[in-house]
């Protein structure tokens, strides 16, 4: 799993960060924001891993506005592409609060398991 | 502005088969702004041919490169050495940057990535509307701006067909009804009289019906 995160977002913690990377093994790459992931980007990521994770900050609470909204549209052009291939990959994007850090851990573990 | 949009990865991966050295080239001009053919979108293609080869287990090599603009004969020439030795190049342009660049490399085994839809512009983010239809003898100024030819879906000269409802289209829904448009731009200009001015069949003969068109500009020749 490769994992792009927002530095505003749940993983920008970098403790909590430290504990999910430790326990899943997962790669990951931090952004200014979410929405500034470009789709060349998420498709060369499949380069280093099947399975790509964009977490972003939660809908109307994004630092730049805006942002989460741009990179929840960017991972569903990705799956398009992904779909049009026919790949064994998958995009899933993820957005929490410190209060749902328990249902980021689940999400992120399904993602792991794949 | 050409507004086009990519053709499916299937049909793409067709027209290469076989073909392992491979250059995309993008156009900077109207396709870069209908986001369809532009650096981004060669950038994307490339990675998408590269990800299908991985799938499929073949060797492919594939290059970008962006010109400015594929229908001038300065910009296509600067691609002359990304051009050797390719097995294919897949020209991300209309329809004319695509022959542009057959015409200027005929050794080269050119074929589109895009499909060339129409000359419209766009009424909101993401989407574009045909204004145009290249008919060659405009007839705006009869229309109040609003082209029956290439925006009535029946291209009616004289009035509407009649199947309109709200001022949308019968044909499509989503679509304004040209007349409409035309109606109501004659009510703002007071010419509303126009509307039962009879017009005579279109002179088409300077349209496609002519066969190829040609325009010939002696000044600066």
């Amino acid at each position: 799993m490769f994992v792009f995160y927002c530095k505003n977002s749940l993983l920008g913690n970098e403790e909590f960060r430290k504990k999910m990377v430790e326990k899943y093994k997962f790669e990951c790459k931090e952004v200014e924001c979410s929405g500034s992931i470009e789709l060349i980007e998420i498709l060369r990521a499949f380069e280093r891993d099947k399975h790509l994770v964009i977490v972003g900050c939660l809908e109307g609470n994004c630092r730049y506005r805006t942002g989460s909204n741009w990179a929840r549209r960017r991972s569903q052009e990705a799956k398009k592409i992904i779909e049009e291939l026919s790949l064994d990959c998958s995009v899933t994007f993820l957005n929490a609060s410190r209060a749902n850090e328990s249902k980021f851990e689940n999400e992120i573990l399904k993602i792991a398991k794949w | 502005m050409i507004v086009a949009e990519r053709k499916s990865y299937e049909k793409i991966e067709r027209m290469l088969k076989g073909k392992r050295k491979i250059l995309i080239v993008g156009c900077g001009g109207c396709v870069t702004v209908c986001l369809a053919g532009g650096q981004k979108e060669v950038e994307i293609l490339a990675e998408m041919l590269r990800l299908g080869a991985k799938k499929l287990g073949i060797a492919r090599e594939v290059t970008e490169a962006t010109v400015e603009r594929q229908c001038e004969r300065e910009f296509v020439l600067q691609l002359a050495d990304k051009v050797k030795d390719k097995d294919a190049i897949l020209s991300m342009a209309c329809g004319v940057g695509v022959q542009f660049v057959s015409d200027i490399f005929p050794d080269a085994y050119v074929v589109p990535a895009l499909d060339t839809k129409c000359a419209g512009a766009p009424i909101e983010r993401g989407i574009w509307n045909e204004k145009c239809a290249l008919c060659g003898d405009c007839i705006l100024d009869e229309f109040y701006g609003i082209c029956p030819i290439a925006r009535c879906a029946k291209n009616l000269l004289n009035g509407p067909c009649g199947g309109s409802q709200n001022g949308k289209c019968e044909v499509d829904r989503t679509k304004d009804c040209a007349w409409q448009l035309i109606y109501e731009r004659m009510i703002k200009f007071g010419r509303l009289d126009d509307l039962i001015k009879l017009r005579m069949p279109k002179d088409w003969s300077y349209a496609r019906d002519g066969g190829p068109r040609r325009v010939l500009k002696e000044s600066v020749r």
